[in-house]
C-alpha cells in the first residue's frame, strides 16, 4: 500500500536486503491493539452510558 | 490423534517469559490475528445497538 514505511539504510540499522522486507513485529501489533482497545472501549462505553440515560 | 497431542504438550513446555522478553519474544500472528478479529466483531456489535438505539430514540423524539 501507499502506507508502506519501506526500510533504508537511514531509518534500519540493521537492514539486510538478503532477509527481504521489513514489518512490524508481533509485540509491535499486540502495543498498537492494546492502546486502540483501551480507547475505543472507553469510547463506546461512554456512548453507551450516555444512550442509556437518554432512553430512561 | 493421541500422539499428536502428546508431542504439542511437550513442546509447549517453555519456561515463563519475563518482562525483558517483549520484543525480542513475541505473540504469534495467528493468535494475534485472532484477537484482532475477535475485538473487532465485539465493537461492530456494539456500534450497531448503538446506531440501532439512536435511530430509534430519535423517532420518539419525533412523534
Amino acid at each position: 500500500s501507499s502506507l508502506q514505511y519501506l526500510a533504508t539504510r537511514e531509518n534500519c540499522c540493521i537492514l539486510d536486503e538478503r532477509f527481504g522486507s521489513y514489518c512490524p513485529t508481533t509485540c509491535g501489533i499486540a502495543d498498537f491493539f492494546n492502546k486502540y482497545h483501551l480507547t475505543m472501549d472507553n469510547e463506546l462505553q461512554e456512548m453507551e452510558r450516555i444512550l442509556q440515560q437518554i432512553t430512561n | 490423534e493421541h500422539m499428536f497431542q502428546s508431542t504439542c504438550r511437550y513442546e509447549k513446555n517453555w519456561p515463563i517469559c519475563a518482562d525483558d522478553d517483549w520484543g525480542t519474544k513475541c505473540p504469534s500472528g495467528c493468535r494475534m490475528q485472532g484477537l484482532i478479529d475477535e475485538t473487532d466483531e465485539d465493537y461492530s456489535h456494539r456500534t450497531d445497538k448503538i446506531k440501532k438505539l439512536l435511530a430509534e430514540n430519535q423517532n420518539n423524539y419525533k412523534k
